[in-house]
């Protein structure tokens, strides 16, 4: 049956997702639109500056020239790796028991229901409250801070993989039962692939609050970190500096979720289309 | 064919646990009776909530009777106690379900060969016999798309070959042509005798479409409202290969349809 694929796909109606390529109208248009907002903030900003005087609000050409100033000298780098590395640290700590301890509860019910108040519990618990006992326990170098981001993290990854993990598929696991799968291969076949969504909205909504615990972390007591400079920043009245921490902030977050947002695109391909997005959810 | 039936059921009956305390569950299925004979392609029809798929799980093991006994090949099958079940009894009775239940994750040859991966017997042979289902079933070319990426009827044709591929010696199929359109139907009904003819497995075929018992079947058994009790048996002696879209203008045709329909209410 030589039939070309073209004709194949026509004749059996199989669908192939359509990739986009190139600017259509409507996102040419989203980006003008993006473009002309951000002219605006800047001007609101820079009106700020004039208005209040540099000393409480730099402008937004001192923060372009003290932020090229910063990385030039090593120093931006510095402060920002510190940083990164506390949430980097913490994601992992807290957020790697946090989606495979819905796996091992999913074997042991009884478990689950033993520990499901103290899950919440501490889900309620107001992390950031916790730091002072962590800088007692830990000191103030790197280590309070990994606790502080893993304990948020945590929290956030464990109860959305449980979302997923409650989410199977029933029909799945039945007929993969019947196809010979015993326990251990409906962890791995059916209930992990199924989850993984769930595991990557955990850790999608937990980015931004890593990023936010290691700076609060070092607000409170550091000599490192981003969060050390926007803090001596503000004591010296250099309000630029603050705003390049504040920039810098941003920009990592940004970056962390296109790189999640990549990730997953890649691993959930076998996902329709209409499902891609992954929930944004704001909590915590 | 020797004497033994490849599968009997006896006085199987079903109810699930009540609702309430005060309230007494309904019976779903009540003494039912018959026997599969080896190689028999045996269709069920009964009305929408006759309890057909309820007796397909059970049969599947996946679901637990509430008494009765389930013989296979004259080895009495534990269908009481739920939590000693064995789904699909040691990869001996294949079950297709009414939606296609392909894994979203996999690509349509990883779900294929998925059973024969599990019961780790993805040899050579194995191989060349998903590559032979898959073209006899026009499916030939896609291996390597997702189910959402493939049309309905492809994906039921790839839901009935991922069962064939392991090869188990009965199949129950539960409606399994039910969410198609009417051509697409007839088109899996026509592939389905085709790939029935290869191997002539047993079959257990529930449909609630008269049309479609008669087209398949050897034998149909008629059921009736829930409760499900068989009210008649007919054998069918069209000859095969029967060819589905010209089966309706045969005599007696008609008459069968009739006949069941009248017993069916």
């Amino acid at each position: 049956m030589p039939l070309s694929r073209a004709t194949d796909i026509r004749r059996h109606g199989a669908l192939r997702r359509p990739r986009r390529r190139g600017l259509d109208a409507e996102r040419r248009r989203v980006l003008i639109d993006r473009t002309i907002a951000i002219i605006i903030v800047i001007a609101l900003w820079q009106g700020c500056s004039i208005y209040f005087g540099t000393i409480w609000f730099s402008s937004p050409w001192l923060v372009f020239t003290r932020f090229i100033d910063e990385v030039q000298s090593g120093d931006l780098v510095f402060q920002a790796s510190y940083t990164l590395s506390a949430a980097f640290y913490g994601a992992l700590l807290g957020g790697v028991p946090g989606a495979l301890l819905p796996f091992a509860l999913r074997r042991h019910p009884v478990a689950g229901a033993i520990f499901d108040p103290y899950f919440t519990g501490g889900y309620g618990v107001p992390k950031l409250a916790l730091a002072p006992l962590f800088i007692l326990w830990f000191g103030i170098d790197l280590e309070p801070k990994i606790a502080l981001v893993a304990s948020i993290v945590f929290f956030l990854v464990f109860f959305s993989t449980t979302a997923g993990v409650n989410a199977v598929n029933a029909q799945y696991v039945n007929i993969v039962r019947v196809f010979g799968a015993k326990e251990r291969d409906i962890a791995r076949h059916v209930v992990w692939p199924g989850a993984i969504p769930y595991v990557f909205a955990g850790f999608r909504i937990a980015a931004p609050y890593s990023i936010g615990a290691a700076v609060v972390g070092e607000l409170i007591s550091s000599n490192r970190g981003l969060g050390f400079m926007i803090n001596s920043g503000a004591t010296d009245f250099d309000t630029s500096i603050v705003f390049v921490g504040l920039v810098t902030l941003t920009l990592l977050v940004v970056v962390i979720n296109l790189l999640v947002a990549r990730a997953e695109r890649w691993l959930l391909r076998w996902r329709p289309p209409q499902q891609g997005m992954s929930t944004r959810v704001v909590g915590a | 064919m020797n004497g033994t039936p490849m599968l009997q059921v006896k006085d199987l009956a079903k109810r699930f646990p009540p609702r309430s305390r005060d309230e007494e569950a309904p019976w779903i299925l009540a003494d039912l009776s018959f026997d599969v004979a080896d190689g028999e392609f045996l269709t069920m029809v009964g009305p929408s909530g006759a309890g057909k798929s309820t007796l397909l799980n059970i049969i599947a093991q996946v679901d637990n009777a509430s008494g009765g006994e389930v013989f296979f090949r004259g080895q009495l099958i534990e269908t009481a106690n739920g939590a000693g079940l064995n789904p699909g009894w040691n990869c001996q009775i294949g079950y297709i379900t009414q939606d296609d239940n392909l894994l979203p994750w996999r690509t349509l040859i990883d779900n294929v060969t998925f059973p024969l991966k599990l019961q780790g017997r993805f040899d050579d042979e194995a191989k060349r016999r998903v590559d032979e289902l898959l073209r006899v079933t026009n499916l030939k070319g896609f291996e390597h798309y997702y189910p959402h990426e493939l049309s309905g009827g492809m994906r039921k044709r790839a839901s009935v070959i991922r069962t064939l591929a392991y090869d188990p010696p009965i199949i129950l199929m539960d409606e399994p042509f039910g969410s198609v359109d009417a051509q697409t139907r007839t088109q899996l009904q026509q592939d389905l005798l085709r790939l029935w003819n290869l191997g002539r497995k047993t079959i257990v075929f529930v449909t609630h479409d008269i049309g479609e018992a008669i087209s398949l079947g050897d034998r149909v058994l008629v059921l009736s409202k829930s409760p499900a009790k068989i009210v008649a048996a007919h054998a069918i002696g069209i000859k095969r290969p029967r060819d589905l879209g010209n089966l309706y203008k045969l005599d007696g045709f008609g008459d069968m349809f009739e006949a069941v329909r009248r017993q069916i209410q």
